[in-house]
C-alpha cells in the first residue's frame, strides 16, 4: 500500500472515532403559534431553532482540519461527486453516498382516473429525495432536545 | 459535463385512501442503486482524482455534517447541496404541551445544488401504465365515519377529545366533526334541531357548512338557529356520501319542550310470539298465532309524543319511551291495524293457528264434540233420531263462521249459534242420520258422519266399568239422594249396541219405573249415561241385554227407606 494512502486511511479512521464520540448533538426548539390549515385555526407548533447556514468554504475548512486533508482535495472531491450524482440520478438511479445516505429522484404528479388521461403533462415536478444513512440516524437518536 | 437525463414515470392502478376509489398513481421508475464504490469510481474517472482521495474527502464532509447539522446548523456543500435538520411534532392547543414533549421524530432535509435542480428541468419524461393487482378502474367505496365530535370551536377537536355529539347547541358556534376514512369526499348533512324562542318551541333544519375536509377529517359548522333564540337542541344528524348513508344519530325531544311535534319516523315494529321476535315492514306481514303471545314493539324517534291507534283488538301500552313502545294486544277478533305516527302496520290473523308468515284468515276446524266426546274430521258417531245435541266445533280463525256455514242432515235444525276465535257452539235439533259438515268459501273444512242409533242392536256389548267402578262394585251416592240427573261414564266394548232401555234401576227385586235413563252418543268403547233418579241405600243399577245381565252397580249411601 502506498504510504500516502496508508496515512489517509489512518486519518480517516481516527476522524471516524472522533466523530463518533463527539457527535452528541443538541437541538434547541422554539414554539410558536401558527395556523394549522386543515383545522383552520391556530395551534402551538414546535420547530428547530436554526442558526446560520454554514457556507461551503467553512464546511470544507472544518473538514480539511479534522481530516488533515487539503481543502482543495475536498472541494475537488465534492465536485467529482456532483458529476456522478447528476449522471446517475437524472437517469433514474439512486446513488449511495456512503455515510451520507442515499440520493434518488422523486416526482410530484397528479393521479388519473382513467388510462386515457395519463400523459407526461400530469408530472408537475421532479425532485431529489434524500435518505439519511444508518450512521446519521443513529446519531440523530442521540441528539438532545432543548426547549428555549 | 453536460447531463440531460431521461426518466420513466410509471402510472399504476392502485387504491386511493383519500378518494376511496382506484386511481392511476405515478412513481418514478427506479433502476438500480449505484453502490458507493461505483460512485467513487465514476467520480474519480470523470475528475481524474484518485478514488481514495474522494473517499477521504467524503468522510471529512460527513464529519462536518454530523458536527454542524446535529447542533442545529444548516450546511452547504458545493457540488452536493444543503443539509438541514428539522422535527416532526404534534400541534398542540396549549403552549405548555408543545416543545420537546411534542416531538416524535427528527429528520434531516436536503436541498440539492442549483445545478442539479436546473438539470432536472431538462430531463425527458416518458410514461408507462401498469395494473399490477388487476384492479378495475371503476370502484368506489363510500366514506366511513369512525368517530364523531361536537364542539363550539374546532379547537376542541383533538386526538385527546372524548368523542360524542352533545345535544345542547350553542346559539352562535356549533361544529360537528367526523374522523374516519375518505373524509375528503363531498358529504351531505341533514341536521334537525329545535330551538326556543320566547315561550314557544320551533323545529328547524340546520345548514352544515364544511370548514375542513381532508382524507381523515371533515368539520362542518351548523347554521340556522335564528337570532333571539334562547336555547337550541340537536334532534338528528344524518350524513350521506352520495346515495350511501354513513352516519345516523338521533335524540329525544328535551323534556321541557312542549307542543305538537310530528313523529319523525317509526323505524320498525316487531311481533313477539312463541318466544321469538320477528320484524315487520310497513305492509301486511306476520300473523299472531294465539292470544298468549301478542306483543308488538315499535321502534322509532319521538314516540313519547304519539299514541298509537289500534283496531281489531284491545291494546294496552305496556312500555313507552322516546324510542320504543310496547303494545300488548288482547281480545283479538279480526285483523289488527296499528297506526303510529306516519306508519300503519297490519297484522293478519293466522290461517292455521300455528304462526308463520301467512296472511290468510281462513277458519280451521279440528274437531266436533258433544258431552265430552270428540270426533275428528272424517270420523263418525251415532245420534238418537229426533234428539237435540249441544255441539262444539274447535279450531282457529272461527270467528268469521255463521250458522250458514254449518251443514246438517236434512230435517235437522240449528239454533243457539255462537262463534269465537277458537270455538263455535250450536244446538242441533231434530237430529237425523247424515253428515254434519263445515263449509267455507266453497270448500268443506270439516265433515263427520252421524248414523241413527236404534238401540238394542244385534251386536254384543260388554261393560267394563261405570263411573270408574268395576262390575258388582259399590257406588256411594252421599249427597246425591235427590231426584235429579246423575251422569256416569261407561267404558266397555260394543257400547253402541246398548240402548237406554238396557239400563234398569232396581230396588230389591222391583224396578223403579219413575227413573229415566238417557244414553248419550259416544263410541263403541265409551259412552255417557244420564240417570234421572233419586237413590235409596242398596239400590242397584243393572245393565241387561237380551235377558243377560252385563253389569251390576250397587248403590250405597242413599236415603234409608222407611217401610
Amino acid at each position: 500500500m502506498h504510504r500516502n494512502e496508508l496515512n489517509a486511511g489512518i486519518i480517516s479512521f481516527v476522524t471516524y472515532l472522533f466523530s463518533t464520540f463527539m457527535a452528541q448533538g443538541k437541538i434547541n426548539l422554539k414554539v410558536q403559534s401558527q395556523r394549522v390549515a386543515f383545522l383552520d385555526e391556530n395551534r402551538f407548533v414546535t420547530k428547530v431553532s436554526r442558526y446560520s447556514t454554514i457556507p461551503s468554504d467553512q464546511v470544507v475548512a472544518y473538514a480539511s482540519q479534522s481530516a488533515n486533508v487539503p481543502p482543495s482535495a475536498i472541494t475537488q472531491a465534492a465536485l467529482a461527486i456532483r458529476d456522478a450524482i447528476n449522471y446517475f440520478i437524472l437517469n433514474g438511479h439512486h446513488v449511495n453516498l456512503g455515510k451520507f445516505g442515499i440520493l434518488g429522484i422523486g416526482i410530484k404528479a397528479r393521479a388519473a382516473v382513467t388510462k386515457e388521461e395519463i400523459s407526461a403533462d400530469l408530472v408537475e415536478k421532479l425532485r431529489v429525495r434524500y435518505t439519511p444513512s444508518t450512521q446519521i440516524r443513529e446519531l440523530m437518536n442521540q441528539v438532545q432536545l432543548n426547549n428555549l | 459535463m453536460a447531463t440531460k437525463g431521461k426518466i420513466n414515470v410509471d402510472y399504476s392502478l392502485r387504491y386511493s385512501e383519500a378518494t376511496g376509489s382506484n386511481r392511476y398513481m405515478a412513481n418514478a421508475q427506479r433502476y438500480s442503486t449505484i453502490a458507493y464504490r461505483d460512485v467513487l469510481q465514476y467520480a474519480a474517472k470523470a475528475a481524474h482524482v484518485p478514488e481514495s482521495s474522494i473517499d477521504v474527502a467524503m468522510d471529512a464532509l460527513y464529519d462536518a455534517l454530523a458536527y454542524f447539522v446535529l447542533n442545529g446548523h444548516n450546511i452547504k456543500i458545493d457540488g452536493i447541496g444543503t443539509f438541514n435538520i428539522g422535527v416532526n411534532a404534534y400541534a398542540m392547543t396549549d403552549e405548555a404541551d408543545a416543545g420537546a414533549d411534542a416531538v416524535h421524530r427528527l429528520r434531516i432535509g436536503f436541498i440539492p445544488e442549483m445545478s442539479l435542480r436546473q438539470a432536472m428541468n431538462n430531463v425527458a419524461v416518458t410514461v408507462s401504465v401498469s395494473n399490477p393487482n388487476g384492479l378495475g378502474e371503476d370502484m368506489s367505496v363510500p366514506a366511513k365515519i369512525v368517530k364523531s365530535y361536537y364542539g363550539t370551536n374546532p379547537a376542541n377537536f383533538s386526538y385527546n377529545q372524548k368523542d360524542g355529539i352533545i345535544r345542547a347547541l350553542s346559539l352562535t358556534d356549533s361544529y360537528l366533526g367526523f374522523n374516519g376514512e375518505r373524509m375528503s369526499r363531498d358529504l351531505t348533512y341533514t341536521v334537525q334541531a329545535v330551538y326556543k324562542s320566547g315561550s314557544t318551541y320551533q323545529s328547524v333544519n340546520l345548514t352544515a357548512n364544511i370548514v375542513t375536509k381532508n382524507a381523515k377529517w371533515q368539520v362542518a359548522k351548523l347554521l340556522g338557529i335564528p337570532e333571539g333564540a334562547e336555547a337550541a337542541w340537536l334532534l338528528s344528524v344524518v350524513v350521506n356520501d352520495g346515495a350511501n348513508q354513513i352516519f345516523n344519530m338521533s335524540f329525544s325531544m328535551p323534556s321541557e319542550v312542549t307542543g305538537d311535534f310530528v313523529v319523525s319516523q317509526v323505524k320498525s315494529a316487531q311481533v313477539q310470539y312463541g318466544g321469538r321476535v320477528k320484524g315487520l315492514s310497513t305492509s301486511i306481514v306476520n300473523a299472531i298465532p294465539s292470544t298468549s303471545y301478542n306483543e308488538v314493539w315499535i321502534e322509532g324517534v319521538n314516540l313519547d309524543r304519539v299514541t298509537p291507534s289500534v283496531t281489531g283488538a284491545t291494546a294496552t301500552i305496556d312500555f313507552s319511551s322516546a324510542n320504543y313502545k310496547k303494545i300488548v294486544l288482547s281480545d283479538i277478533t279480526t285483523s289488527v291495524v296499528i297506526t303510529c305516527g306516519n306508519v300503519t302496520y297490519q297484522l293478519a290473523y293466522p290461517s292455521n293457528g300455528g304462526g308463520g308468515s301467512s296472511s290468510s284468515s281462513s277458519p280451521v276446524v279440528t274437531s266436533l264434540s258433544a258431552n265430552g266426546v270428540s270426533i275428528n274430521n272424517g270420523g263418525s258417531s251415532t245420534i238418537t233420531a229426533g234428539s237435540s245435541y249441544n255441539f262444539t266445533l274447535a279450531g282457529a280463525n272461527l270467528s268469521g263462521l255463521t250458522a250458514a256455514n254449518i251443514i246438517v242432515p236434512a230435517g235437522s235444525t240449528i239454533s243457539n249459534f255462537a262463534a269465537s276465535a277458537n270455538q263455535v257452539s250450536f244446538t242441533l235439533g231434530n237430529a237425523a242420520a247424515g253428515t254434519i259438515a263445515v263449509s267455507y268459501g266453497g270448500s268443506t273444512l270439516f265433515s263427520v258422519t252421524v248414523t241413527e242409533y236404534t238401540g238394542g242392536g244385534e251386536g254384543e256389548a260388554t261393560v267394563t266399568s261405570i263411573a270408574g267402578i268395576a262390575n258388582n262394585g259399590s257406588y256411594s251416592v252421599d249427597g246425591m239422594n235427590v231426584l235429579t240427573d246423575h251422569t256416569f261414564e261407561i267404558v266397555g266394548t260394543g257400547l253402541n249396541n246398548l240402548a237406554a232401555s238396557d239400563f234398569k234401576h232396581m230396588r230389591g227385586s222391583s224396578q223403579i219405573t219413575d227413573t229415566t235413563f238417557s244414553l248419550n252418543e259416544g263410541s263403541a268403547t265409551a259412552r255417557t249415561l244420564t240417570w234421572h233418579a233419586s237413590f235409596e241405600n242398596n239400590d242397584k243399577l243393572i245393565v241387561q241385554k237380551d235377558g243377560t245381565t252385563l253389569f251390576t252397580l250397587n248403590i250405597t249411601g242413599g236415603m234409608v227407606a222407611e217401610y
